[in-house]
């Protein structure tokens, strides 16, 4: 497990013990290809000035974060999501390129953890 | 064995329920509020677990047009949501869920245990 303050572990452990590595595996799967498709919308979102359509789409970023631990990209979704709904853009560009940020940086982590035994 | 309806968008969250649930009970997953009204119509499920995002109508929609079908009136709904804001609980409540679960979900057993009080609630 990375020394990355930004991962949680403990969700991964929280996974493997309800579904073994096989869970761990496919949840990591399925959050490797989801993210980015919402990570697109949210850049959709902002282009097109749509504070709905970010809201809409950082959210289950927050929620797929959550599962696998990865608690940086779960906090700055969670800030894009509220100023989204508070109608306040003003912060949100800069966030989403954080956030993106965030993402790139743990994603080899996750893909690591996707291949352990 | 019951029936449980799934109404939750994010996959990954999708497999995670799917995961906990479904040596207890036969799950039917829905990915929007669309798809469910139609298909709970014909599964008529014991209990609906239903996320409160949803991309096309959200829950409370949803579980608007669950009490306002004959057939469904009755079947308790557990709202799944990623907000623990003051007040939430009491919402939900109000709106007529049965119950309210936060995620992630960090103790399957909470989730196991509401999901069988509601169904021996109805049960009674």
């Amino acid at each position: 497990m990375s020394e990355d303050n930004s991962w949680d572990g403990a969700a991964i452990t929280r996974l493997e013990r309800i579904g073994g590595r096989k869970l761990v595996r496919e949840m990591l799967a399925i959050v490797l290809e989801y993210v980015p498709k919402k990570l697109e919308a949210a850049r959709d979102g902002e282009r097109a000035g749509d504070l709905d359509a970010i809201q809409h789409a950082v959210h289950p970023i927050r929620s797929s974060a959550a599962n696998v631990g990865a608690r940086g990209v779960q906090e700055l979704a969670s800030r894009i999501e509220r100023l989204a709904i508070d109608k306040q853009p003003g912060q949100i560009p800069a966030l989403l390129r954080e956030l993106e940020a965030a993402f790139t940086r743990i994603q080899p982590l996750l893909e690591r953890e996707m291949d352990l035994p | 064995m019951k029936r449980i309806a799934l109404v939750e968008d994010n996959p990954d969250n999708r497999l995670f329920f799917r995961t906990i649930l479904s040596e207890r009970y036969e799950v039917a997953e829905y990915g929007n509020g669309e798809d469910a009204c139609k298909g709970l119509q014909e599964q008529k499920p014991d209990l609906v677990l239903l996320d409160i995002s949803l991309p096309d109508m959200d829950g409370m929609e949803v579980l608007r047009r669950i009490r306002a079908d004959a057939t469904l009136k009755d079947t308790p709904a557990i709202a799944l949501t990623a907000s623990d804001a003051l007040g939430d609980r009491e919402k939900f409540l109000a709106a007529g869920f049965a119950d309210y679960i936060t995620k992630p979900i960090l103790d399957e057993t909470i989730l196991l245990e509401a999901i069988e009080h509601c169904l021996n609630r109805r049960g009674a």
